[in-house]
């Protein structure tokens, strides 16, 4: 359970979910957060990653449960469908409540 | 970072992206074009089952560059994703509305067609007899009215922002076909809608080459 984060105090932000944190992944996160499901290419589109290196983050995302991968065939071509499960959902909710919270606390 | 997280933007982005193949418009204009060669035969009525096949032929014809491009050039290169029930529930809500509006044409073609067949009515509607010109203007205004705020409704129900443009033009070209009497605008305006369609559809090609069969694969 994630500590709420106390005025003047964003310590909380050492325990921020590093896996979510970073960019390529908050965004893959996002992207699949606004959707059921996406196919690979879709997303790939959407996040303007090289296939590669979308494939390592959804590989990390998959082994923290975060999200579903289904690979199936449309007709003769494969497919891979993607879909954030209720853990990976909850953990962006988290993360992104947790984040304006602390921008919050930051007056400049 | 977060200001670039507006997940609705990232949401709208997303459902907005099925659009920018052009394959649309280009569907759209085709259906236009065959309303605007309907009215062609409808003012000569030579060889009308040729010209009926004709009018169908188009029909289908502009449907299937829609279903097949999206199918075999579209889909591949561009992916496709689910969207939300909300994106489902704002379906529906148009598939009510566009049923609405198709009951109430309904009633005005029938509407019309009693009026034609009862002496009684027509002699109630007489302060238009002889004024042909008010009697076209009020003709094609109606026809306007019915053509330009349906497909402003699918613009705005399926978040098709170019929808805005295409109504407009619909609605232009339907009025001033009934009013002067001529197909030759709603073709302009078929035009209008057609061009910039294959002109997203040859960038949509050329800046979304396939992706390898790895990324198909994951």
């Amino acid at each position: 359970m994630d500590k709420p984060i106390s005025s003047n105090d964003l310590s909380a932000l050492v325990d921020v979910d590093r896996l979510v944190h970073e960019p390529a992944r908050l965004m893959i996160l996002a992207n699949l957060y606004v959707v059921e499901s996406a196919d690979f290419v879709f997303l790939m589109n959407q996040v303007r990653l090289t296939w590669g290196n979308l494939s390592a983050h959804l590989t990390k995302l998959e082994e923290a449960e975060y999200l579903e991968m289904e690979k199936t065939f449309k007709g003769k071509r494969p497919n891979t469908q993607l879909r954030l499960t209720e853990k990976g959902r909850e953990a962006f909710k988290n993360y992104t409540q947790k984040m304006k919270q602390v921008f919050n606390e930051i007056t400049p | 970072m977060l200001n670039q997280l507006n997940l609705k933007e990232i949401e709208k982005k997303a459902f907005r992206a099925t659009y920018q193949d052009g394959l649309l418009d280009i569907n759209m204009g085709g259906i236009v074009a065959c309303m605007a060669y309907m009215q062609t035969l409808t003012d000569s009525e030579e060889t009308p089952i040729l010209g009926m096949v004709v009018f169908v032929a188009g029909m289908i014809a502009s449907s299937l560059i829609f279903w097949l491009g999206k199918k075999y050039i579209t889909l591949p290169r561009m992916g496709q994703a689910t969207f939300g029930t909300k994106r489902r529930r704002r379906s529906r809500t148009l598939a009510v509305i566009l049923g609405i509006i198709v009951a109430l044409q309904a009633v005005v073609v029938i509407f019309s067609a009693v009026v034609w067949g009862n002496p009684e009515l027509q002699s109630r509607l007489a302060f238009l007899e002889g004024e042909h010109r008010a009697m076209d203007l009020l003709v094609a205004s109606i026809g306007a009215m019915f053509v330009g705020p349906s497909v402003a409704l699918i613009a705005y129900f399926s978040d098709f922002l170019r929808g805005y443009y295409i109504s407009l033009l619909m609605a232009v070209g339907v009025f001033l076909m009934i009013f002067l009497n001529q197909p030759v605008y709603l073709m302009v305006c078929a035009a209008l809608i057609i061009l910039p369609g294959i002109a997203l559809f040859i960038r949509f090609v050329l800046t979304h080459p396939l992706p390898p069969a790895e990324a198909r694969r994951g």
